[in-house]
């Protein structure tokens, strides 16, 4: 299996947009197009997170739009609360539900929405903040942080039954100064074998080496760096293809 | 093929599979359990679990109707899901029936099996690669009876069936082609 570059879109009030350290945001391009523009330049997958307040039903109808020039898996989070938002994102052209909120809010409901579609589809994802050796977990609702252990959390996760989780370091968000590497210690235990997507803080290409290195990182997400610096996608996939193996890439 | 019809699976990505055989050019209709299964290709697409999907397919009467499409000379595309349902027995979701198509049986990998991953395209299908690299995302696989093959069979073709674990569908320019050989097959 091959380690995945997963670039990131975040959505808010429709609109695609960047920040740091998950403030500060700004416009940052036009979702459709650029999600078209990743998927003809062969994107492993792409991930759509919406923040803010989240109008589900006018998601849904860009994610339709958005899927319809997409050849690569896509997977959204944001908004959903329930069953039927499943079942009603399903449709859209979309591959995989992202949870964070509800994750912790309701694991009982995870489980539930799980066992409809399988934990292939589902994707819990946590974001955290660390300092002076704690680590605290971000409510997006709450707007609170919380100290947490890491390690244990995130093995909470994998028994509710998601598939992957997105580890995102609110520190590093944005920064691309680099990614979180001293957290990868936390899911050095092998039941994280493949189960972590890393996030924030990809700047250069060669960020990407030491997070995929560990046996826990299937993937990477990629934000600021595709939009607001010179590297392509085809930069990183050099750095895979050097690093590691890169799948075969059709020259279009 | 001009026609297609996809089984409205509620479990499945049924956005992604339309969209890929209408740039494909073909005419497109999602199919319910009450429609005739009389396009030139039949497409179950993925997603889902092996025990709700198999209830659905039941509750619906749609067994017997997509035997009844397999066993015929007419071409069908099982997704995933729609691949593993074909087994006689699956373990997602519980112990649970399948469609008994093939001597096949679904159960749990070591490990969820999410991302690209190579795979060895059967020689009957007459492409011009002999390997090509597919999305997968399952945490069951298919297994033979015979237990000589001690890996889940990623990819199955005969006469006019096309079963494949992974996605073509998300699978860039490696599906879209494996589509049109199939097309043409």
């Amino acid at each position: 299996m091959y380690k995945r570059v997963i670039p990131s879109i975040l959505l808010r009030n429709g609109n695609a947009v960047k920040g740091i350290n998950f403030n500060s945001w700004r416009q940052a391009c036009d979702a459709e197009s650029y999600a078209k523009s990743l998927s003809i330049k062969q994107a492993d997958e792409i991930s759509i997170l919406s923040i803010g307040n989240v109008n589900l039903p006018s998601v849904l109808d860009r994610l339709n739009n958005i899927s319809r020039n997409v050849r690569t898996p896509i997977s959204y989070g944001g908004g959903l609360r329930s069953l039927s938002d499943i079942y009603a994102l399903m449709q859209t052209g979309v591959d995989r539900f992202i949870l964070n909120s509800l994750a912790f809010d309701d694991p009982s409901l995870c489980s539930s929405i799980i066992s409809e579609f399988g934990s292939q589809a589902a994707v819990a994802s946590i974001d955290i903040a660390y300092k002076d050796n704690l680590i605290y977990r971000y409510n997006a609702v709450s707007r609170k942080f919380a100290e947490i252990d890491l390690s244990s959390t995130c093995k909470y996760l994998l028994e509710i039954g998601f598939s992957e989780i997105i580890v995102t370091a609110i520190n590093c968000d944005g920064t691309q100064s680099g990614m979180a590497n001293h957290l990868l210690s936390c899911f050095d235990d092998l039941c994280f074998k493949n189960r972590i997507l890393f996030s924030g803080g990809i700047g250069i290409p060669e960020h990407i080496i030491c997070p995929l290195s560990h046996h826990s990182v299937s993937g990477v997400l990629i934000g600021s760096s595709l939009i607001y610096t010179r590297y392509t996608l085809s930069d990183f996939h050099s750095v895979v293809s050097a690093s590691f193996k890169l799948r075969s890439l059709y020259h279009v | 093929m001009s026609t297609v019809g996809i089984i409205n699976s509620p479990y499945s990505n049924i956005g992604s599979v339309y969209s890929l055989f209408s740039d494909l050019s073909h005419s497109v209709s999602l199919l319910n359990p009450s429609d005739d299964f009389d396009h030139d290709l039949i497409v179950f697409p993925g997603n889902g679990t092996f025990s709700k999907t198999m209830n659905w397919i039941r509750e619906n009467s749609l067994d017997s109707k997509i035997l009844h499409r397999v066993q015929s000379n007419k071409k069908f595309l099982g997704i995933c899901v729609g691949m593993q349902i074909m087994s006689h027995t699956g373990y997602e979701g519980g112990k649970t029936p399948g469609l008994n198509y093939l001597d096949t049986e679904t159960k749990l990998l070591d490990k969820p099996h999410i991302g690209w991953s190579s795979v060895s395209l059967p020689r009957s299908l007459d492409c011009n690669m002999s390997t090509a690299d597919f999305f997968f995302m399952h945490c069951y696989g298919v297994y033979d009876d015979s237990g000589i093959h001690t890996d889940y069979i990623s990819i199955y073709h005969e006469n006019y069936n096309l079963f494949c674990q992974f996605h073509p569908e998300k699978s860039g320019f490696s599906g879209i082609n494996l589509i049109k050989y199939f097309d043409k097959s």
